[in-house]
């Protein structure tokens, strides 16, 4: 298949089937990009950050670089391409909505209530909690140990990196501080221990 | 007529009396610009704006399309930006306000993107993204925190939450699966129930 058609496919089923918005969306990309290739685990992490420091939502955030990153990839010094594979990725995750609303969403504003409706989101509720945990948690062990997880039980983390996650948990579960700060820590952080 | 039934018609008439296109695109680009972190944090930029501002639509309705915005598939700010673009002008409204909406995040993550080609080799970048992937580890996993302690609040959501963590962390199952899975129980959920009622 062509890259900007499967590139196309993958955004918009992403788009599709993220319901509750945002960070429902991070175990589904995460999903499709690490099984397709498209990005590691450290990369996902990286396009994560900066997703959280600049404006805009992730999915779109992430749709935009990972577009641009395959299609660089692929077609290595084509600018012009890569820019197009970022307009791929970016329309195509905003298409799923743009069709929904269209056509359904009188019948979505009159069923707002109904039963059934309410029946699944009491259902979609924790099931999106329940990705989120795994998804922070791979996350989590893909930060400490690296991109591969073989023979982890074995060796130690980087005890540095494990002190910013710990720090950054803290900082978001307990101390509530926005995640641009959080964010801008960590990186300051790295640049610090990096001189050291 | 009573006074709030006036009310609302007028706000009626205000968003019928055909907005342009270009408003509707210059508005949600501004809103696009400053909208960090998502979800929550559009409400008050969308007050500002299209309640206050514009006048397109009163508070409670746009609460409501913030909410509908939840129950629509894909990313809620762009939902939301849809719902209110499709009430100003229907279809090419929510282009309008799709496209103004993500125009700024775009254009920032492009120039990331192409940036990130040519400091590939920077140490100072490397090095700071280095800090930066455990910090987005921990903060994800205190945003999951947060929400655990949320869906613990009923014996569902704890029982729910954990089964799926379960199922998809040590069992290896696939988000997608898992998603269409909950789809299809809160059907029959709700099947069941509207049988065993007389």
């Amino acid at each position: 298949m062509n890259l900007f058609v499967k590139l196309a496919y993958v955004f918009f089923k992403i788009g599709l089937l993220t319901v509750g918005g945002g960070l429902a969306m991070i175990p589904i990309i995460q999903y499709e990009m690490v099984r397709r290739g498209w990005l590691d685990n450290q990369q996902f992490l990286d396009i994560l950050g900066i997703a959280e420091m600049t404006p805009g939502p992730i999915s779109v955030n992430t749709a935009t670089f990972v577009g641009y990153r395959v299609i660089a990839d692929a077609y290595t010094g084509s600018l012009a391409l890569a820019v197009l594979g970022a307009l791929v990725g970016t329309v195509a995750v905003c298409t799923p909505s743009l069709l929904c609303v269209n056509l359904f969403g009188a019948f979505w504003s009159r069923n707002r209530n109904h039963p059934c409706m309410s029946r699944v989101f009491s259902i979609m509720r924790p099931l999106v909690t329940g990705l989120i945990i795994t998804a922070a948690v791979s996350l989590v062990l893909h930060a400490l140990w690296g991109e591969s997880l073989k023979g982890m039980t074995e060796r130690l983390p980087d005890l540095r990196m494990a002190a910013i996650a710990a720090a950054a948990f803290a900082l978001t579960a307990f101390g509530k501080v926005s995640p641009v700060l959080v964010l801008l820590g960590g990186a300051c952080a790295g640049v610090v221990l990096g001189w050291m | 007529m009573t006074e709030p039934e006036d009310r609302a018609n007028e706000a009626e008439r205000t968003a019928q009396a055909r907005v342009r296109l270009r408003q509707i695109f210059v508005s949600f680009a501004k809103i696009g610009a400053v909208l960090f972190g998502g979800g929550y944090a559009m409400l008050p930029l969308l007050e500002r704006e299209v309640v206050d501002r514009r006048k397109w639509c009163r508070l409670e309705e746009m609460t409501d399309y913030y909410a509908m915005a939840q129950l629509v598939p894909g990313v809620v700010a762009v939902n939301t930006a849809m719902l209110i673009g499709h009430r100003l002008r229907g279809f090419w409204g929510t282009v309008a306000a799709t496209l103004g909406v993500v125009l700024a995040p775009f254009l920032v993550i492009l120039a990331y993107a192409i940036a990130f080609d040519q400091m590939r080799d920077s140490t100072l970048l490397a090095n700071a993204m280095s800090g930066l992937r455990p910090a987005v580890a921990g903060l994800m996993l205190g945003v999951a925190y947060t929400m655990f302690m949320r869906s613990c609040k009923t014996r569902l959501g704890t029982g729910v939450s954990l089964a799926v963590a379960f199922l998809t962390l040590v069992c290896g199952v696939s988000a997608v699966t898992v998603i269409l899975l909950g789809v299809a129980v809160g059907i029959g959920w709700f099947v069941l129930e509207a049988r065993r009622r007389p």
